[in-house]
């Protein structure tokens, strides 16, 4: 499991892995477990990895601000050759909350930390997409 | 190991510190690894010193041994030999730095398994070299690879790094909060970071002069973890911590 290509071979590049999870803040020492887990087997910085860990874990403290009572966070992770793309969302939550702001502590922490950061929309709830590139060797 | 032969006898400091002139010439010869080896072999025993100084308080020599060892790995990489300081003065400042953290972050003996221990001591101690070796910082199957574990130990020690220091989250910082290289100079990051949060979260205000300064580094000046620990004089592992548990806490701040 050393050799970032062994572990495409083995399956996990290019699957969809996903998250379901209480909208609750307790949830997301889960998601940064979930996305180290699934960070770890690509071709990641290790500090870059780390830094995910904790946009993942802003993202959803930001998104978890605003959910319905009952919700679920989800949390979809695409790794592939070229980046592991992470899509959070609050299932349920209104599209009125106010994400395109991008203000703030959190945001700033949010686009500091990953490659590429946006809002974008999940079966009309918002949600935010981070993404990582793999390093070119 | 000729550093303890070439002693004059005396069992005080003096008598474990290297010729500095020696040393000076070794660090000429970096990043030749050889020459590295060399001034780490000729520090050993005066890294042991200092962990024997920290004996008695409930660790076991051995691990403050390793850890005063990653104090003075750590002092090696980030030693300028162009600053007007002498190398064992820095190595020690560092070195007990490395020491006195280790203290505070106690806590890590009771929960965190031994195994898991010394991968997170063996990453931390490789992560300067293999950054070295790649121009970057090494992927976490590169890091398996060379430390001949699995990813997922990897991750396990990387949680476990954070885990066991959530404790000190809500203890004000004490007398290391200044680490060794803090000292010797750099912008002071408080200005911009509170005209840019202090309407967000004045707890930012509240926060250490090295915590602001390990924020302002990576979110202002957009710094990589190794480059602030470089910046700051602490491992990278221990910028992760920063960062994670000022953010913990500025983000509490900003929810009450």
């Amino acid at each position: 499991m050393d050799d970032p290509q062994a572990v495409a071979s083995v399956g996990l590049s290019d699957t969809t892995v996903t998250l379901g999870l209480p909208a609750h803040p307790e949830s997301i020492a889960l998601v940064r477990a979930m996305v180290a887990g699934v960070a770890s087997r690509l071709a990641l910085r290790y500090d870059a990895v780390d830094d995910l860990r904790i946009a993942a874990a802003e993202a959803s403290a930001l998104l978890l601000t605003e959910g319905p009572a009952g919700a679920r966070l989800r949390v979809d992770l695409q790794p592939s050759d070229a980046d592991l793309r992470l899509t959070i969302w609050v299932q349920g939550s209104d599209a009125s909350h106010d994400l395109d702001a991008r203000e703030g502590l959190a945001w700033r922490v949010i686009e500091g930390l990953a490659d590429e950061a946006r809002v974008t929309e999940v079966d009309g709830s918002p949600a935010i997409e981070l993404r990582l590139r793999t390093v070119t060797t | 190991m000729t550093q303890e032969k070439s002693g004059d006898g005396s069992t005080g400091l003096a008598g474990k510190r290297p010729d500095e002139a020696e040393v000076a010439a070794l660090f000429a010869r970096l990043p030749d690894r050889r020459a590295r080896d060399e001034i780490a072999t000729r520090f050993m025993p005066f890294a042991e010193y200092l962990a024997r100084r920290f004996a008695g308080r409930g660790e076991a020599v051995e691990d403050l041994t390793q850890v005063a060892h990653i104090g003075l790995l750590n002092a090696i990489d980030r030693f300028d030999p162009g600053r007007e300081v002498q190398f064992s003065t820095y190595a020690a400042a560092t070195i007990v730095g490395e020491l006195k953290r280790h203290f505070r972050d106690k806590g890590w003996a009771l929960r965190v398994p031994r195994r898991l221990q010394e991968i997170a001591v063996r990453i931390n101690r490789s992560l300067p070299e293999l950054t070295q070796t790649h121009g970057r910082s090494p992927t976490i199957p590169e890091l398996a690879a060379y430390l001949d574990v699995t990813t997922d130990e990897i991750v396990e020690a990387m949680d476990a790094v954070q885990a066991y220091s959530t404790s000190s989250l809500d203890t004000p910082v004490g007398e290391d909060a200044k680490a060794p290289v803090d000292s010797l100079g750099g912008e002071d990051p408080s200005i911009e970071l509170l005209d840019e949060w202090s309407s967000i979260a004045p707890a930012v205000a509240e926060l250490s002069a090295r915590d602001r300064r390990v924020l302002f580094l990576r979110f202002f000046r957009g710094l990589t973890q190794s480059e602030i620990a470089d910046d700051v004089g602490v491992s990278q592992m221990h910028v992760s911590r920063i960062l994670t548990q000022t953010l913990e806490r500025l983000r509490n701040a900003v929810e009450t």
